[in-house]
């Protein structure tokens, strides 16, 4: 996936890409905008100009629904606001974005739907006593390991993930970068967005830097250090290019 | 692209899974099945039953030995609840998604002027020419589909301009009560008595012959064909919300709106097309009001979504959404028709009734609020225990 000089409410000029078993780093400090623009991408934002190519080809995305309907799949930092329905079971939880494939005439296959699912939850390792437990009622580590289970149903072709790690313990954080490789070994481009600098090192292959709605820098993997990368996060000078007033100071 | 490697690394791990999920079966699975909330409902109605038919004989008051009669299931119980029970049923998918709809009454109104008035020949509507008078079936339909454009139109307010559903639903409550009387010849009701095959709708009976015992010292009449078309009603949208994509979604907008968008579902489209069948349902509500009353009355729907609403909470669905089963809610349209019908035979006056049910109502939230608070306190501590 690549986008082109991508403007917004929040972002100027944007461009980056994501190859096929890449995982792409999104660092910067927080309000840099990195959010914002997973969701302008997602189609829950709008974007005022720019193109998204996936596969060679200019994609139009108006809804998240369309999103995924082109193969980019968005796991939210937000869990219990964006991410999950703590009230409805695992299984509804996991197989939400994949129902019509699912479905004849409407009709949920619900033995399909529990085999599938099913897979995926053991897959991830979920700690759950059933499928039909309430999300809810899950530790934070296990309810985004249900939100990475509903994005590996689906099998897009690049998966956003917003602070996959966020509120979670170690144990399940290990088990998550495991699954984000294995991932991109498979062949998924992932887009990371963390604001834990070990995160970023040691899982991405390359690190893009954002500040104030900008990306101030790209990195490759050897370059990435600490250092460079809050380099790239607060030189404020960049933001304020074009001529135009610096905002702060 | 290889995901699809996850299924032959797990199927290998069958003994893990088969022990992480027993099978649930014997009583457990049965009550799994009913549901809590609904056995409680049952017991509700039970202790309801032993109050009317024994309590009350206790104080003094006669009457209540009546309940279990034919000629009272049959004739004042089961036709009584049910339009409030088709308009709780629609309100029951509405009030999951997490919205209201005040306005079924004014619906139902308007689809009993549009019935009678297609049927008669009369009317706005009737009078168009574009419908042969005398139809029954085409009045029927006409009255549905006058409900569904209503619902159309609370979904397009809701949806496109964005208006509260409480707000929204609160104005067309006044304007389709309004366009009732409006779409009436001068405002004034429309009798159909001279249809006979329409007023069959309210009184018709059906398995009349069959070889049932009689009951309470009354011989058995068949059942009402009002109470079959409710029966059917109502297992249409259990189907809907326990089987289809449609009912999922439902229950995914009402538990967690921007979760379900960022899912991929269209929440535009899903409550456009719920507000449609709730008008419906409220439609044909309307439709089997014009064959009760014989008429097509503009006020035949007035004051109808107080008794809706309060049995969809009293079925057990959650004032925030996410939660409710058409199987509470057909519970609670029975409970609060036993408790109607106990009330008229041990003589309590209406105006004792609307009270009970005004309580009952708040009741039937303050337990649900109160529910809700205890999972969310069950859910904080699954998490911190599991860390």
């Amino acid at each position: 996936m690549e986008v082109k000089n991508l403007n917004s409410t929040w972002h100027r000029d944007v461009s980056f890409y994501v190859n096929a078993g890449e995982i792409v780093g999104f660092s910067g400090l927080v309000g840099a905008g990195r959010t914002e623009l997973a969701k302008v991408i997602y189609g829950e934002y709008r974007k005022k100009s720019g193109q998204i190519i996936l596969d060679g080809q200019e994609i139009t995305i108006r809804n998240p629904s369309e999103a995924i309907a082109k193969g980019i799949g968005f796991a939210p930092e937000d869990r219990k606001q964006e991410g999950l329905i703590l009230k409805r079971s695992v299984l509804e939880n996991a197989s939400m974005a994949i129902l019509k494939r699912l479905s004849r005439f409407h009709f949920i296959r619900k033995r399909l739907e529990r085999e599938t699912m099913g897979q995926y939850v053991d897959r991830l390792r979920v700690q759950t006593p059933s499928l039909d437990q309430e999300a809810g009622k899950l530790s934070g580590g296990n309810q985004q390991k249900v939100v990475l289970a509903r994005w590996l149903a689906v099998r897009p072709k690049v998966l956003i993930l917003d602070e996959p790690t966020r509120g979670i313990d170690v144990g399940a954080k290990a088990e998550i970068y495991q699954l984000i490789d294995e991932l991109a070994n498979e062949g998924l481009g992932i887009i990371l967005i963390s604001s834990e600098m070990p995160e970023i090192l040691g899982l991405a292959d390359r690190v893009y830097v954002m500040q104030n709605g900008r990306i101030t820098g790209e990195l490759s993997r050897e370059e990435a250090t600490e250092a460079s990368v809050l380099e790239l996060a607060m030189v404020d000078n960049l933001a304020v290019s074009d001529g135009e007033p610096a905002a702060a100071s | 692209m290889n995901i699809d490697k996850v299924s032959q690394e797990t199927i290998q791990q069958p003994a893990q899974e088969t022990a992480r999920r027993p099978e649930v079966t014997g009583f457990r699975k049965l009550i799994n099945m009913i549901g809590a909330d609904n056995l409680s409902l049952i017991f509700a109605l039970l202790v309801l039953i032993l109050l009317i038919t024994v309590v009350s004989g206790w104080f003094g008051m006669t009457g209540g030995d009546k309940l279990f009669s034919w000629q009272n299931l049959m004739n004042s119980l089961a036709q009584a609840i049910v339009i409030v029970g088709l308009l709780a049923i629609g309100e029951t998918i509405v009030i999951i998604a997490g919205g209201l709809d005040i306005s079924v009454g004014s619906v139902a109104s308007v689809g009993s002027v549009v019935a009678a008035s297609v049927l008669v020949g009369v009317g706005t509507v009737g009078g168009l020419g574009i419908f042969p008078p005398g139809n029954v079936y085409i009045a029927v339909l006409a009255g549905i589909l006058a409900g569904m454009i209503a619902g159309l139109i609370n979904g397009l307010i809701v949806t496109v301009l964005r208006v509260n559903p409480i707000i929204a639903t609160l104005g067309t409550l006044a304007a389709f009560a309004g366009i009732a009387f409006l779409l009436a010849p001068e405002g004034k009701p429309i009798g159909v008595l001279t249809q006979p095959e329409f007023t069959w709708l309210a009184r018709g009976r059906l398995g009349t012959g069959l070889p049932v015992p009689e009951l309470g010292g009354a011989a058995w009449t068949g059942i009402p064909v009002l109470t079959v078309i409710l029966v059917i009603v109502a297992i249409i949208f259990h189907i809907l919300m326990a089987y289809t994509d449609f009912g999922r979604a439902i229950y995914a907008i009402g538990g967690n709106e921007t979760a379900a968008r960022l899912a991929g579902i269209n929440l535009t489209r899903v409550r456009i097309h719920m507000y449609m069948l709730s008008g419906g349902v409220a439609g044909l509500a309307g439709v089997l009001l014009t064959a009760r009353t014989t008429s097509g009355n503009p006020i035949n729907g007035v004051g109808l979504e107080l008794q809706a609403i309060t049995a969809v909470f009293l079925g057990g669905a959650a004032t925030t959404g996410g939660k409710g089963t058409i199987v509470g809610t057909f519970l609670a349209v029975i409970l609060v028709g036993v408790l109607n019908n106990g009330m008229n035979l041990l003589g309590f006056n209406t105006f004792i009734q609307r009270v009970a049910l005004g309580l009952l109502l708040i009741g039937a939230v303050a337990v649900s609020q109160w529910r809700q608070a205890r999972e969310e306190r069950a859910r904080a501590r699954a998490m911190a225990a599991q860390g």
